[in-house]
């Protein structure tokens, strides 16, 4: 990696970072949008990011999305002393997490959860982790494990015992 | 090059050992293949916590690995007729459920349950470990058919004390509502300190002007402050640096200072019918929402100007002098211009 490029600026002055998924793709993001991950951030305080950040557990494609997700939100912080400005950027930024998280599959989804949390980007966490539950809302324990494919390994003894435990919360 | 390998902070079910066997046979495979349960507990947690209370109890019977993740997932329960349509089923139930849980909560909702003659059990409730490090508390006695408003006599009503166990949660707290009950003393040396606390709605809550204060005082990043509906106090006095939006309806006889309120934007008087009776704004530079002005405000104060009883209608040359923009919210009558407002309105 030429470190010429990960000492790279913006236009606006602000330093940038490589990152560098599982599979080798390379990510030239600011420090901003980069310090979203609170992993990062703390790496760009202990000045450890000058040859890029190596993230071997998170795969090109998620980290595609992670680095789009994070420079759609590196506005927010710029924009909150504008009062205007932020609630026309706020709406673009609902409709934007609203059409990321609706169209991740199961794996995906799951695998952005793991890299949200690996990352600690909180808000990306909580997102992924509503849309889920808004997946388990209301369904039966049926239902839930036909949605995520959990094999179900209880007795129908044991299963009925645990129901009796909680009877409450099965009967209807 | 930095290679970060582990998380720093968050343990990852998938590094141990019982890992394996639950992802067992399943990276192999494409789809179908139970990915959820792979994710670390403490994520499984939170997922489970965003669940209402009933469905997040379903989730002990998905799996062996699922059974006991409910019990120590963060708490949030919900005590409304989703539990049981019936009120002594419902109390039975949230008992149940304090005792088997570990604790933390996340939210407690109870609305739905009568005082009558319960308080011990409320209390109890309140003790439970279960409720340790509560975020979100929303509490309110049901209504026992009794009417409690303001400006109703306080002796011929029967008490609804809150029981003081209630406030342990204080240094955890990030909103709370509490409703429908007459809250506890607050001893100066033993006032609750609410360090994260910021949103605070008390609706019906008969409360003393020297606890009201002390309660104020220990909120230090309070941003929404609604007090509607209560009363106990003669005068409240505002004095916060971080405090940006006031919702206030109360007994017409009720005094509204804001002292020193650096942050303030919206200071709304709710109801066009009831008090405050004063309002004065001592400072608070970033107003830029008043209104309803109601018709008992008998004085309004706005640092420079002092407005009388009349002055939505005939006081226009006087309001023309305020300087700041003002959204009105009151119903208005084109009839009736209230002129500085013609000049600043952006929207009604």
């Amino acid at each position: 990696m030429a470190a010429a490029a990960a000492e790279a600026t913006t236009d606006g002055g602000g330093k940038m970072i490589i990152l560098i998924s599982a599979d080798g793709k390379r990510f030239e993001v600011t420090e901003a949008v980069a310090s979203q991950s609170q992993l990062i951030s703390n790496m760009i305080e202990d000045d450890c990011t000058e040859n890029g950040v190596r993230l071997p557990n998170v795969d090109g494609d998620i980290l595609t999305m992670v680095v789009d997700y994070c420079n759609m939100h590196a506005g927010d912080a710029a924009a909150a002393g504008d009062t205007m400005k932020a609630s026309s950027t706020e709406e673009e930024l609902k409709k934007f997490d609203a059409e990321l998280v609706q169209a991740l599959e199961n794996p995906v989804l799951f695998k952005l959860i793991l890299a949200a949390n690996f990352l600690n980007i909180k808000s990306l966490l909580d997102m992924t982790c509503q849309r889920v539950a808004d997946m388990m809302s209301g369904k039966t324990p049926e239902q839930m494990r036909e949605t995520f494919s959990i094999e179900n390994d209880f007795t129908p003894e044991e299963e009925a015992a645990i129901r009796q435990e909680n009877a409450w919360a099965f009967d209807d | 090059m930095e290679e970060v390998t582990a998380p720093v902070a968050k343990k990852r079910r998938h590094d141990e050992p019982d890992c394996q066997e639950r992802s067992e046979g399943g990276d192999a495979d494409a789809g179908g293949i139970d990915l959820i349960s792979v994710l670390p507990d403490e994520i499984l947690g939170s997922i489970i916590s965003l669940l209402p209370t009933k469905d997040a109890a379903r989730t002990t019977v998905l799996s062996p690995w699922w059974r006991h993740l409910w019990r120590s997932a963060p708490l949030n329960l919900d005590a409304d007729g989703g539990l049981s349509g019936q009120e002594r089923k419902r109390i039975s139930i949230v008992s149940r459920i304090l005792e088997a849980h570990r604790g933390p909560a996340r939210r407690l909702s109870l609305r739905s349950v009568r005082l009558r003659g319960i308080y011990a059990r409320f209390d109890r409730w309140f003790c439970s470990a279960a409720l340790n490090n509560l975020e979100h508390l929303d509490f309110a006695y049901a209504s026992d058919g009794r009417y409690y408003g303001i400006g109703v006599d306080p002796d011929p009503r029967p008490p609804r004390p809150l029981p003081p166990s209630a406030l342990r949660f204080a240094p955890t707290l990030r909103t709370a509502y509490i409703g429908g009950c007459d809250f506890p003393a607050v001893a100066p040396a033993a006032a609750p300190c609410f360090p994260r606390l910021t949103r605070l709605t008390l609706y019906g809550v008969a409360i003393s002007e020297d606890a009201l204060h002390r309660v104020l005082a220990g909120c230090a990043v309070l941003e929404t402050l609604g007090l509607e509906a209560s009363s106990g106090f003669g005068a409240v006095r505002i004095n916060s640096p971080t405090l940006r939006s006031v919702g206030f309806a109360v007994s017409a006889e009720t005094e509204l200072v804001i002292e020193d309120a650096p942050c303030l934007e919206r200071l709304m008087l709710l109801d066009p019918h009831s008090g405050p009776k004063n309002v004065r704004v001592v400072r608070a530079p970033q107003l830029k929402v008043l209104g309803y002005l109601s018709d008992k405000i008998t004085k309004l104060d706005l640092g420079t100007v002092i407005i009388q009883e009349t002055m939505v209608v005939s006081s226009t040359a006087s309001l023309r002098t305020v300087k700041k923009t003002m959204k009105n919210t009151r119903r208005y009558n084109p009839l009736e211009p209230i002129e500085c407002l013609d000049h600043h309105l952006r929207y009604i």
